[in-house]
């Protein structure tokens, strides 16, 4: 079975400042992988890379093997690829319900996209109570699972989750790895996690890219990461 | 009673108020056709206004595509009408959908920039376009009369005889026209932003990371909804042609111009269907009235104070402050979804490949 998604010597950068250079990277169906790297290493330009937010100058992306030309951030979405961008994806002007339509704007099955969402308010009990407000007024923590929850509202198969932690409190990022885990053990979504909360995100995932300025500095199964000190000390500092 | 009181949309109690306020335009519009010549005539002229401002509501408002520079779709839609009335012999109510059409197809050509800037910049961009018009028009002066404007024989501007009026009745043919055409401008105004286009256009404005992350191809939404925007003002530009019945694209469709709709627009409410009525009576009747009381410069300055007021007391526009008025007593929402039957003993949430819609996503 081919990858879900597969990037192979990916080159991308912002005008004249290349930021990753020859990254190659693969997520295989209903996987969990995590990338880890410091800040500046090009974590978050490599999720705009994989999701069609910047276009490329190099490499080629595949979707179960087959080449994606022209690869947009709504091409990538009817492939099955789905983001959480970075700082909370939501329309804080608009309510929660809105927020999570617009996860489905492109789906035309109206019944199933009513079912999806009574399901999501399921899943997070708390942006039911709040299905009215407007997104704005939510905190950190309810922000970050209505950009989850709207990231899977067009039903992907795999999800791009750009360090859902920041900013939030420790018990929070816990209760939304659990949740992430959950989604991919039920439904199957792949998911590729870029973090810097290392210790959580190992937990969950099976496979690991360390990201080093730019280019993959190590890769291999999560368990080999979490055991190895001297990879501990030197990439993950703790 | 506890309130707010909550209405959904598509139930009976939701119905009964669009029926009411249906009923309420079909009322004003009939006490408007029975009005002094003079005042009906002003009457019209706000309406067109209404319209106008209602295009720049679609870009400006919905998209937040600032544009400075409407001006030139209302002067071009005007001049699509004046040059096939006067040159090709069409019967004025018709070149209503040709002006239309021709501030489509210039809109879409002016959003394209709208795709790389925004903004300021973009602002700056239909600044430009709004200047270049008027001298356009007189760089054609072969089609256009140039300076010296441009004529619209009154005996061109005969009513259709299927209308039944006669030629004497040409205003009141014309109030009906406004009114036909600003009834269809806010139903579809009203249809598309409930839509998902609506969505899609509301996350385009607030955040095309999100938008574009949930598969909305921005570039399509912004130049779409530009050149309808651009449309609908023409559609206003040719009933302005039919009222004035003469055009000077140096007096009427300067930046001037252009800026009295965005005034227009701010006062009576970005975002909203009644924002456009409002905002229009406010341009058209405030000077009207400021002028009676104060001579020349005063008035002016009169008319910017009460604009002030206005900014400050109600920054959402008057429409907005009603709006949130009403809000205390009723709350218009969307239904709750319609849930499918739930599927067997599956997994929370399907993970089947949902079917798409074409246009969102080409």
């Amino acid at each position: 079975m081919s990858a879900v998604l597969e990037a192979r010597d990916l080159v991308a950068g912002y005008g004249g400042l290349t930021v990753l250079r020859e990254v190659s990277v693969s997520v295989d169906p209903s996987e969990v992988v995590v990338v880890l790297g410091a800040n500046g290493a090009g974590k978050s330009t490599l999720l705009s890379a994989l999701s069609g937010q910047l276009p490329l100058t190099g490499g080629q992306l595949l979707v179960d093997g087959t080449p994606v030309r022209n690869a947009r951030p709504d091409v990538m979405l009817a492939k099955g690829v789905s983001l959480v961008p970075q700082g909370r994806g939501t329309l804080t002007g608009l309510s929660v319900m809105d927020n999570l339509r617009l996860g489905a704007v492109t789906r035309k099955d109206k019944a199933e996209v009513g079912t999806d969402i009574d399901r999501w308010f399921t899943v997070f009990p708390r942006l039911a109570e709040r299905r009215d407000q407007v997104a704005g007024t939510l905190s950190g923590g309810e922000q970050q699972m209505l950009a989850v929850a709207r990231a899977m509202m067009s039903r992907p198969r795999l999800l791009l989750c750009d360090e859902i932690s920041l900013g939030l409190a420790p018990v929070v990022v816990q209760e939304l790895f659990v949740t992430l885990a959950e989604v991919n053990r039920e439904l199957g979504t792949a998911l590729l996690l870029v973090e810097q909360n290392a210790e959580l995100a190992l937990e969950i995932a099976s496979r690991v890219y360390l990201l080093e300025v730019g280019e993959v500095g190590a890769s291999g199964s999560a368990e080999s990461f979490r055991d190895d000190n001297s990879i501990r000390a030197a990439y993950l500092g703790y | 009673m506890k309130l707010p009181v909550i209405v959904e949309r598509g139930t009976t109690p939701y119905r009964a108020i669009l029926a009411a306020v249906v009923a309420a335009g079909v009322l004003a519009a009939l006490w408007g056709s029975g009005l002094e010549p003079f005042e009906q005539g002003q009457v019209t002229r706000f309406m067109i206004y209404a319209v106008a401002i209602a295009g720049l509501n679609v870009a400006t408002g919905y998209v937040g595509l600032l544009s400075v520079g409407h001006s030139a779709f209302l002067g071009m839609g005007a001049f699509t009408t004046g040059i096939l009335v006067v040159h090709q012999g069409w019967e004025p109510w018709a070149t209503i959908p040709a002006a239309f059409g021709v501030c489509l197809v210039a809109g879409l050509l002016v959003g394209l920039p709208a795709l790389r800037i925004k903004g300021l910049y973009l602002a700056m961009v239909t600044l430009a376009f709004a200047v270049a018009f008027p001298e356009l028009v007189a760089r054609f002066d072969g089609l256009t009369g140039g300076s010296s404007g441009m004529n619209i024989p009154r005996l061109s501007m005969r009513p259709p005889e299927w209308s039944g009026f006669t030629l004497g009745e040409k205003d009141q043919w014309l109030y009906w026209l406004g009114v036909v055409v600003l009834a269809l401008t806010l139903y579809v105004t009203h249809c598309l932003t409930r839509s998902r286009y609506g969505l899609a256009m509301a996350a385009v404005r607030e955040n095309e990371i999100a938008a574009s992350s949930s598969g909305i191809n921005i570039a399509v939404v912004k130049t779409l909804m530009f050149g309808l925007s651009g449309g609908i003002t023409g559609a206003a530009g040719a009933l302005f042609a039919i009222y004035m019945g003469t055009l000077f694209a140096e007096g009427s469709f300067t930046l001037m111009a252009g800026i009295t709709l965005l005034i227009g627009l701010v006062i009576g409410g970005e975002r909203t269907i009644f924002g456009p009525i409002i905002g229009a009576a406010c341009v058209v009747y405030i000077p009207y009235y400021t002028s009676s009381i104060g001579q020349g410069q005063g008035s002016a300055v009169l008319f910017a104070v009460i604009l002030l007021l206005v900014i400050f007391l109600a920054p959402s526009g008057i429409a907005g402050a009603l709006g949130s008025l009403v809000n205390r007593f009723v709350v218009v929402r969307a239904a709750r979804p319609r849930t499918a039957p739930p599927s067997r003993t599956g997994p929370a949430v399907s993970s089947a490949e949902p079917e798409r819609g074409p246009v969102l996503a080409p």
